[in-house]
C-alpha cells in the first residue's frame, strides 16, 4: 500500500494501523500528490490510500491522474469531510473506497481488503449519502 | 445626499406656501375686523348726532311731511356712498323710518341681539347675508356690512338705527395689508432659504461621507472577521482535528495489543505516542487562544505579548527572533490590541512569504501631526516584498487587511524593501485610537 497524506502524524498512524493488519504492508508513503505518482511508479503499490484536502493538487485529482497513470492502481480516499458531492466526484474521478477520517481503523481495513478484492468501499455515512 | 436635499428644499417650499396662506387668511381677518370696528363707529356716530334727534311723534305716528327734515340730513349723509341703507327701528318690530319708502310701517322679527340694543347706545355689527325678510331692497347687493345702533330719539324713546356699508373698503384694506405682509414674510422665508440651502447641502455632503466612512469601517471589520475565522478554521483543520483524527485510529489499534499475549512494548509505545500528541494539541489550543485574545495583553502587557509572539512564530519557522519595546511606551488597551495585530500579521507574513533567517520586531513611541503616535517596525532578511504585497489573494490578505485597519483608525501601514535586503512594514497608529 501507498499511504498519501501531508500531515505528518496522519501518516504515521494509518502506517501503525495498516501494519496492524498481517496481510496489509506500506510500500511507500508521499506527503503529497506529485510525489505519490513518484512513489506509484516506483513500488507499484496494489491500494493508495489517498487524503484529500491536500496542499498543491487535491486528492480528487491525484485519483484522476492515477487513474490514467496507472489504471490497476486501486485508490481509496482518506477525508476529514463527507459530503454527497464530495463522495460522487471522488468515485467519478475512479476511486473505489470512500472513508472518512473520524471513522474507525477497523472499517477502514476491512475497506481496503474489499478495494483490493475487486470491490466498491464506502464509510457508513458515505454509503447513506450515494448508496452502496 | 439628492435626496436629502431634495426633502429638504420641498419641506421648506411647503412651509413657505402654508406660511403665505396663513398670512393671507389672518390679513383677511384683521381688515374685516377693521372694516367693522370702523362702521361701527360710524353707524353709531350718525344714528346718535342725526337719525335718532330727528325722530318724533309725527314720524312714529306717520304723519305726512313729518320725515321731511329727517329726508333731507340722511340724503346728505347718504350721498356720497358710504352709507348705502338706512332703517330706524321702534321697539315693536316696526320700521319708523327709512331712506326705502316701501318698507316705512311694515313690522318685522327682530334678532334678540339686536332688541337687547334698545335704550342703549351700543352697536351690533356683521357681513350681512341679506336673507331676511326686511332685506327686500337690499338684495340687488352682493355683500355689505350690517350695523346695528342703540339711541334715544329726539321725542325721548328708544329706537334702533340700522344701516347697510359697502365692503369695498374692507376689501381694499385686506389687500392692502396682504400686499404689504404676504412679500414680508415669503420673502424672508426665501432668503432664510438661500441661507440655509448651502449649509444644508454641505452638511448632507458630510453625513454623505461619514454615512461612507461607516460602511468602509464596517466592511474592513468584516472582513478582519472572516479572515480570522477562516484562518482558525484552517489552523484546527490542518492541527488538532488531524491530530485527534490520528489519535482516533491509533487508540483502537492499541487495544488489540492490550491481552495476556499481545505486545506489551509496541502498545507502551503507541500510548506514548497518543499522549505526546493529545499534549501538543493542548498546547496548540491554548495558542490559538492566545492568538485570538492575548490574556497578557489584557493585563496591559503589550510587551510581554509582542515578546511571545516573535518568540513563539519565529521558534515555529526556525527563525532568529528579536524584540524591542520603547520602555517609555504606554499605550491604551484599545491601541495595544491594535498594535499587537498589526505586529502578528506583520510577523506571520515573514513567516510564511519571506524566506528569511532573522525577523526583528520594534516597537517605539512618536510624534506624527501633532499627535503622539506607536510606531512598529517588523523587518526581515528574506527575499523582499517584490509585487506579492499587491496580490492578496496568494496569501498576504492578512497584512492588507491590517493596512486598511490602520488607515481606519489615521495611521499608515507600508511595506517596502530594505537596503541591504529583505523587507520593512512599517507602520504607525495614533497613541488614542477611537474603539469601533
Amino acid at each position: 500500500m501507498l499511504l498519501v497524506d501531508d500531515h505528518q502524524l496522519m501518516r504515521q498512524v494509518l502506517e501503525i494501523v495498516v501494519e496492524s493488519d498481517p496481510d496489509l504492508s506500506v510500500v511507500g508513503t508521499a506527503t503529497c500528490a506529485e510525489s505519490a505518482f513518484t512513489v506509484v511508479d516506483e513500488t507499484a503499490p496494489d491500494v493508495v490510500l489517498m487524503d484529500l484536502d491536500m496542499t498543491g493538487m487535491d486528492g480528487i485529482s491525484a485519483t484522476r491522474a492515477l487513474a490514467v497513470r496507472h489504471p490497476l492502481v486501486r485508490v481509496v480516499i482518506l477525508s476529514a469531510s463527507c459530503t454527497r458531492a464530495l463522495v460522487t466526484e471522488a468515485l467519478a474521478a475512479g476511486a473505489w473506497g470512500y472513508f472518512v477520517k473520524e471513522g474507525s481503523p477497523h472499517e477502514l481495513l476491512r475497506g481496503i481488503h474489499d478495494v483490493h478484492g475487486g470491490q466498491r468501499a464506502l464509510a457508513l455515512s458515505a454509503q447513506a449519502l450515494v448508496g452502496t | 445626499m439628492r435626496r436629502a436635499l431634495f426633502r429638504f428644499t420641498a419641506s421648506a417650499v411647503a412651509a413657505v406656501i402654508v406660511l403665505g396662506l396663513l398670512t393671507l387668511l389672518v390679513a383677511d381677518q384683521i381688515a374685516r375686523q377693521r372694516a367693522l370696528e370702523d362702521a361701527r363707529h360710524q353707524v353709531s356716530n350718525m344714528a346718535d348726532r342725526l337719525a335718532a334727534p330727528l325722530i318724533t311723534q309725527g314720524i312714529r305716528a306717520g304723519r305726512s311731511g313729518a320725515s321731511d327734515s329727517l329726508d333731507t340730513v340722511m340724503a346728505n349723509r347718504m350721498r356720497d356712498g358710504s352709507v348705502q341703507r338706512v332703517k330706524v327701528w321702534d321697539e315693536d318690530g316696526r320700521v319708523i323710518w327709512a331712506d326705502a319708502d316701501e318698507l316705512v310701517g311694515r313690522v318685522f322679527e327682530m334678532d334678540d341681539d339686536v332688541v337687547a340694543l334698545f335704550g342703549t347706545h351700543d352697536t351690533h355689527a356683521d357681513v350681512s347675508e341679506l336673507e331676511r325678510a326686511e332685506n327686500v331692497t337690499e338684495r340687488a347687493q352682493e355683500e355689505l356690512l350690517e350695523v346695528y345702533a342703540g339711541a334715544v330719539a329726539g321725542d325721548g324713546r328708544p329706537v334702533v338705527v340700522e344701516a347697510y356699508l359697502p365692503t369695498r373698503q374692507m376689501h381694499n384694506d385686506a389687500r392692502a395689508m396682504v400686499n404689504t405682509f404676504v412679500p414680508l414674510v415669503v420673502g424672508t422665508l426665501l432668503l432664510f432659504l438661500l441661507v440655509v440651502l448651502p449649509l444644508a447641502y454641505s452638511l448632507a455632503r458630510r453625513v454623505d461621507a461619514a454615512q461612507a466612512e461607516r460602511t468602509a469601517l464596517t466592511q474592513h471589520a468584516l472582513r478582519a472577521a472572516d479572515l480570522e475565522r477562516r484562518r482558525i478554521a484552517h489552523d484546527l483543520h490542518d492541527g488538532v482535528i488531524q491530530d485527534l483524527s490520528g489519535v482516533g485510529y491509533l487508540l483502537p489499534t492499541l487495544r488489540k495489543e492490550i491481552h495476556p499475549e499481545g505486545d506489551l512494548g509496541r502498545a507502551t509505545a503507541l500510548l506514548d505516542k497518543a499522549t505526546s500528541v493529545v499534549h501538543d494539541d493542548v498546547a496548540s489550543l491554548r495558542a490559538l487562544m492566545v492568538d485570538i485574545y492575548p490574556p497578557n495583553l489584557a493585563d496591559g502587557g503589550l510587551r510581554d505579548a509582542l515578546s511571545d509572539l516573535v518568540t513563539v512564530e519565529a521558534a515555529a519557522a526556525g527563525l532568529a527572533g528579536d524584540v524591542v519595546v520603547d520602555p517609555a511606551l504606554d499605550v491604551p488597551p484599545d491601541t495595544a490590541r491594535l498594535v499587537y495585530r498589526v505586529a502578528r500579521e506583520a510577523v506571520r507574513n515573514v513567516v510564511k512569504h519571506a524566506r528569511a533567517t532573522t525577523v526583528r520586531l520594534e516597537v517605539h513611541a512618536g510624534r506624527q501631526g501633532g499627535r503622539d503616535t506607536v510606531r512598529v517596525l517588523v523587518r526581515d532578511d528574506g527575499v523582499g516584498p517584490g509585487s506579492a504585497f499587491d496580490r492578496p489573494a496568494e496569501g498576504h490578505m492578512g497584512i492588507r487587511l491590517a493596512a486598511d485597519t490602520v488607515a481606519d483608525f489615521g495611521g499608515a501601514l507600508d511595506v517596502r524593501a530594505h537596503p541591504d535586503g529583505g523587507t520593512v512594514v512599517d507602520a504607525w497608529v495614533p497613541r488614542e485610537i477611537v474603539p469601533r
